[in-house]
């Protein structure tokens, strides 16, 4: 499980509750600058690629966050991912948004602010119904 | 500094760097000009200071992007595990009482983890066995003087501290990290810094205990 998130103390309580939870877990703090993240160069992030889930709490308001989810979709476009985010309400945001189509399938939206209980849940929640869909179509 | 004789293939890539840079000067010093030897002496000299840079590079942009790990909980879903990390301060009248607060806390279990402090040149000739003595004895003196209804338990490592603590963090699986030291770094003591550093490798919160020592000691 990979929890991304700019705040080292609240992504570590996200951390705690998903590791009470049975999840082995990794945080990254996410890029300061653009192109930083070694997932949208050419090495690419192991951690992203092999994780069950990655839980992005790096919002779509400044550029960094909008690349590394971007990055996150097209090259890891089978981990399920869990964005935390406030609504946008930006009408260039938006507009931004809508062009890059930055929430394409595999892709869920959990409103901020949220609890580390109710980030838990949403994460059991989605690995559960991904549980039941393999099952159902072994 | 890391160890070049750290594990066995370290060792051997070392001495095989060692053994080929001495031949080439040997060679060029006995068979060519002055020149030569000073030309080999400047590839040798460049390569070396290349690598370092290239390490230096590989290094500092690992440090850019942090990335914390911890294995998932184990034990009962309300046990609560905490690792004490200490050498000099584990017979301090302050780290004990210390671990027996949290010890004594519903559902705790602790775990204390003791570092032999091994010198970089102790390390390289493989002279540690006085270092893990000293922190066996001191461990032992701990969880005599911890009363055992607490279940306290502990050991000691051969290995940097750091890693000692990647060690526990894989085989105890700790919820909470405690690092005690003496605050300034002292000699035979943790190093101060052995916090932050464990702070950006594992994703439990870990925390710091500066213990003074005490008058009698």
């Amino acid at each position: 499980m990979l929890v991304e998130h700019p705040d080292e103390a609240a992504g570590l309580a996200i951390a705690s509750g998903l590791r009470f939870a049975g999840y082995a877990v990794a945080v990254c703090s996410g890029p300061q600058e653009p192109g930083q993240c070694p997932l949208c160069g050419i090495d690419g992030c192991a951690t992203a690629h092999d994780a069950d889930l990655v839980v992005s709490c790096l919002g779509f308001e400044r550029e960094v966050g909008r690349e590394v989810m971007e990055a996150l979709r097209t090259r890891c476009p089978d981990v399920p991912l869990l964005i935390v985010a406030a609504p946008v309400t930006d009408p260039d945001l938006r507009q931004l948004l809508d062009g890059r189509e930055m929430l394409p399938d595999g892709c869920y939206t959990l409103r901020a602010p949220a609890t580390p209980e109710e980030i838990v849940a949403a994460v059991q929640q989605l690995l559960g119904d991904q549980t039941e869909e393999l099952s159902s179509r072994a | 500094m890391r160890s070049p004789f750290h594990s066995e293939p370290e060792a051997f890539n070392f001495l095989l760097l060692v053994t080929v840079v001495v031949l080439a000067i040997a060679l060029a010093a006995a068979l060519g000009p002055t020149w030569l030897t000073l030309a080999v002496i400047a590839v040798v000299v460049s390569g070396l200071a290349l690598r370092r840079v290239r390490m230096q590079m590989v290094k500092r942009r690992t440090l850019e992007l942090e990335l914390k790990s911890a294995p998932a909980h184990a034990g009962p879903a309300d046990e609560r595990r905490i690792l004490l990390v200490a050498n000099d301060t584990l017979n301090e009248e302050a780290f004990i009482r210390e671990v027996e607060t949290l010890a004594s806390a519903h559902k705790a279990r602790v775990f204390m983890l003791a570092p032999a402090i091994v010198s970089a040149g102790a390390r390289l000739t493989g002279d540690i066995d006085h270092a893990l003595e000293e922190a066996r004895a001191r461990l032992t003196e701990a969880l005599d003087r911890i009363p055992s209804h607490l279940g306290a338990a502990g050991r000691i490592s051969d290995a940097d501290p750091l890693e000692a603590i990647e060690d526990a963090v894989a085989t105890f699986v700790p919820d909470q990290i405690i690092i005690s030291t003496r605050g300034g770094h002292t000699s035979g003591g943790l190093d101060p810094k052995l916090a932050s550093l464990a702070r950006k490798r594992f994703a439990v919160p870990v925390s710091e205990l500066t213990v003074e020592p005490s008058l009698s000691a």
